[in-house]
């Protein structure tokens, strides 16, 4: 009967026991390794996404500023689609598959600000230059700044400066416009003064006329012996000079 | 008080009579132009004294002279100088019925050079008045467009940045120094006619000229609008000035009053000045303007109204400006302050919400304490609301510069550029109309064109040859140009001629035969104030300002300032030293009116010395032809 027991559980050890602690030494085998690519991984991103990296650009939030109330809160979801922003961008402009672990954000401050590495897909220990992330950034930039609600002012990228929208030119043309609609008034107005006048003179030397007529007609009915006096009744009369004696006339 | 009077023979005969007088009133075989109705002469003089002066003069002068203080100087030499001398010009020339050469040479045919002068001193104030006019015009022109040409920086030529001499200074005086003037370093460099500059100098003569086409029947319409206009806009302004942020902080910064500023004599000196140049006593127009009147008008009345109207506006004007300048220099400060902040935010990467303006200083203090370092390298500016206020400005740089910034930053910008410039361009024109009454009627006098031409074309002529002359002020150095006309021009000859103006009807017209005129005129003699200020008090202060004035510009440097891109404080104005051709201009503008009086005296003095000696033998005889002793006159 012992045989059989000590047989018995040989055979459970065999059959089982040893399956299990395979499994769990494999388990634990994969973790540990698992645990050594990401440790090293991290490291090796630590190694490029810093303050002063070569490779990292630095980003600038300004929520408040840009929507005041409404601003929403900067949370790990949001820095979510930052990354996924990007890594749309980079596909854009590059036509390689980036995914959003793709893009390393570290040095995060309560300011909202942070700095950002993009790698290569296959290659996680090899980041892109600077020059490349610019590019893509540049091309989708408003997209960028639909996406957060906020404009180039408030979704900072330092060192990529926001390309200035290209003026409008027909400004000369408004001013003359206008110049021209207030001379056109100008010479209206003189040419209306001059007709106006012109006609008030018309009608001022008729009237002038008829009653220079009518003066004439009075005086003509005075003459006598070719001598024209004007008749006393029509005006008020004059001082006699011989009867009241003036300074000027009679000087003794 | 003095009542003698220089001998005046012939006087009665030069002068109509009180009977003439009655006659040409009742009547009314005068041709002499008249007046509509009452407000249209209140309304042409009140547009004559109010003018750009009110607007961008008078604000400066309060705020830099103590504020609230400077009134009582202002009301003082108002009452004193103003008022008085304002009476005068209005009842010789409604006694006198004619305008400035001929009231002098009626006074005393020596006295012709008085008019001369006023002749003179209003051809050169108008050339350069109207070209800041065509200047107005064209801010005008350009505020129909949104955004404002003067809100932001135009961009180089590739489209990779703003112009630098832009961005080295500000949009608004970019566009006022480069894209407007474009203006030469110095008075030197004379530069090209500004194409620009020259259709709103059209502009500006052309409607000038349709509105003095037929004299007073013509601009007696026009200052229905004119002269009513401005209060309009400035009323406006108020309004939406009140409703802005940081205008009543402007509104008490000008009127806050610095007691000791009084005591400063150029603080007395600025106020004489500003109430003789306001009234624009001695120019001739409101001599003019009088002699249109009836005879029995109430010109003592007219005369208080007028200086009231203007002391007000002034005073009004003021408050509108300041609130709008205190508007913008809280905007301005609020910028400061903000951009010291975003710095500070940034260069730390504190949380946006943390640092406002009610912790700035303690934040500022704990910052510099742990590093101070990096706070020295970021160039934080001291942001101070009482310095900003206190940047005081005056003339073009007050319109052109402060005021179209103001404008940029309230909401429908253009609306409120058009209002403004709009009513520059009146308070100009009404003014105008003073200055080329004041040119035209001696013309007439002096009979320099043949009787038979025109009114119209003689107007024509004259706003022609003041066309021409203008160019100078069109060229790339021409804002120099006006600066130098602005200052010599009008100061010393007008109170030359305002001084000689008083002496001659209180001494040699004769101060007992003005009141006897008054009385006739109005009905009751002139009171004791009116007394003493003629004879004694006016002439005193007019004087004195005259003596200070020529001693403080005699004495002082000539200079003036210059926009150089090159110069080490840019964009701060430079202050060079003129040169040497441009002391005998000053003469020539200063001198030739001054010298007329005399000069004109002096040769009619010979012309009759020598027309006595020719005919010695002959004994004029009047021979007069009658009927019956009857003497027809009519024929």
């Amino acid at each position: 009967m012992n045989e059989n027991i000590k047989q018995s559980s040989l055979w459970i050890i065999h059959r089982c026991a040893f399956p299990i602690a395979r499994m769990s030494f494999g388990i634990l085998l994969l973790a540990f390794n698992l645990f050594l690519a990401t440790e090293w991984g991290a490291t090796a991103v630590s190694h490029f996404c810093f303050k002063g990296s070569p490779y990292a650009h630095k980003v600038r939030i300004s929520l408040n500023a840009a929507l005041g109330d409404q601003a929403y809160v900067w949370d790990e979801c949001e820095q979510f689609y930052f990354q996924a922003t990007v890594a749309y961008g980079m596909r854009k402009s590059m036509n390689k598959p980036f995914n959003v672990s793709d893009v390393h954000i570290c040095a995060e401050t309560k300011r909202i600000s942070f700095y950002f590495v993009v790698t290569n897909s296959s290659d996680l220990s090899k980041p892109l230059p600077k020059t490349a992330v610019e590019e893509a950034i540049r091309m989708v930039r408003p997209r960028f700044n639909n996406a957060f609600s906020l404009d180039d002012r408030t979704l900072e990228f330092l060192g990529i400066e926001p390309t200035l929208a290209p003026h409008s030119e027909p400004s000369v043309m408004v001013w003359l416009i206008v110049f021209g609609v207030i001379m056109g008034l100008i010479v209206v107005g003189l040419i209306a003064i001059t007709i106006i006048g012109h006609r008030d003179k018309i009608k001022k030397t008729r009237a002038s006329k008829e009653r220079d007529e009518e003066n004439e007609d009075k005086s003509l009915s005075g003459i006598e012996n070719g001598i024209s006096c004007n008749p006393l009744d029509g005006t008020e009369g004059h001082k006699n000079e011989a009867l009241y004696p003036d300074d000027k006339l009679t000087q003794l | 008080m003095p009542r003698f009077s220089l001998p005046n023979p012939g006087l009665e005969d030069r002068i109509p009579s009180y009977e003439e007088l009655e006659k040409r009133e009742t009547e009314e075989v005068d041709d002499r132009p008249k007046w509509d109705n009452k407000a249209q002469y209140m309304l042409t003089c009140v547009g004559f004294c109010v003018g750009l002066g009110n607007v961008w003069r008078f604000p400066y002068l309060c705020q830099s002279h103590g504020g609230g203080a400077f009134m009582i100087p202002f009301l003082i030499l108002l009452v004193f100088e103003g008022v008085p001398l304002l009476h005068l010009e209005f009842a010789i020339g409604q006694r006198l019925r004619k305008g400035s050469v001929g009231v002098w040479s009626s006074i005393h045919p020596y006295l012709k050079g008085m008019g001369i002068a006023s002749m003179l001193v209003s051809f050169l104030i108008g050339l350069y008045y109207n070209s800041i006019i065509a200047l107005v015009l064209w801010y005008i022109f350009n505020s129909f467009q949104e955004p404002l040409p003067w809100s932001k920086c135009p961009m180089t030529a590739n489209n990779t940045g703003f112009v630098d001499e832009c961005v080295r200074s500000s949009p608004v005086d970019y566009y006022w120094y480069r894209e407007t003037l474009n203006i030469s370093t110095s008075i030197n460099d004379s530069g090209t006619i500004q194409w620009w500059l020259l259709l709103c100098l059209i502009c500006a003569w052309a409607v000038l000229y349709v509105c003095t086409i037929r004299g007073i029947e013509t601009t007696g319409k026009a200052v229905y609008i004119t002269s009513t206009l401005p209060y309009l806009v400035l009323t406006i302004f108020l309004i939406r000035g009140l409703t802005l942020k940081g205008s009543v902080d402007g509104i008490i910064f000008l009127f806050t009053p610095k007691v000791e500023e009084l005591t400063n004599p150029t603080t007395w000196l600025d106020a004489g000045a500003q109430v003789f140049y306001s009234f624009s006593l001695a120019f001739g127009g409101l001599i003019s303007f009088s002699s249109y009147n009836s005879v029995h008008n109430n010109c003592e009345r007219d005369a208080v109204i007028i200086s009231v109207i203007n002391g007000f506006t002034s005073v009004y004007a003021a408050t509108v400006i300041y609130s709008i300048i205190g508007f913008r220099a809280t905007e301005q400060f609020d910028a400061c302050f903000d951009n010291n902040i975003l710095s500070l935010t940034n260069a730390f990467d504190l949380a946006e919400t943390n640092l406002t303006r009610g912790n700035y200083d303690e934040v500022l203090q704990y910052l510099n304490s742990t590093s101070p370092d990096i706070v020295n390298k970021l160039d934080l500016k001291t942001c101070d609301l009482q310095n900003l206020l206190s940047q005081g400005v005056e003339g073009t740089g007050l319109a052109f510069i402060v005021f179209t910034e103001a404008i940029t930053k309230m909401p429908i910008s253009p609306l409120w550029s058009i209002l403004f410039f709009v009513m520059l361009f009146c308070l100009g024109l009404s003014s105008m109309f003073g200055n080329i009454e004041g040119v035209l009627v001696p013309v007439e006098d002096l009979k320099l064109f043949p009787k038979n031409w025109p009114k119209e074309l003689i107007t024509g002529l004259i706003c022609l040859v003041c066309f021409f002359l203008a160019f100078i002020f069109v060229i790339n150095s021409g804002n120099y140009w006006l600066a130098l006309f602005d200052t010599y021009a009008g100061s010393i000859p007008l109170l030359i001629i305002a001084f000689c103006e008083m002496v001659a009807v209180v001494y040699i017209y004769g101060i007992d035969r003005f009141n006897n005129d008054i009385e006739w005129m109005i009905g009751h003699k002139p009171n004791i104030f009116w007394q003493a200020t003629w004879r004694v008090i006016s002439p005193l202060i007019m004087l004195v300002i005259f003596l200070f004035y020529l001693v403080i510009k005699v004495s002082e440097e000539l200079t003036y300032i210059t926009w150089d891109p090159d110069y080490e404080n840019f964009p701060n104005l430079a202050e060079v030293l003129y040169p040497g051709w441009v002391s005998a201009v000053i003469v020539l503008l200063a001198g030739v009116p001054s010298l007329a009086i005399p000069c004109t005296a002096l040769f009619l003095f010979i012309r009759n010395r020598c027309r006595k000696d020719d005919e010695r033998g002959l004994v004029p005889s009047a021979s007069v032809a009658s009927v019956n002793g009857i003497i027809n006159n009519e024929i």
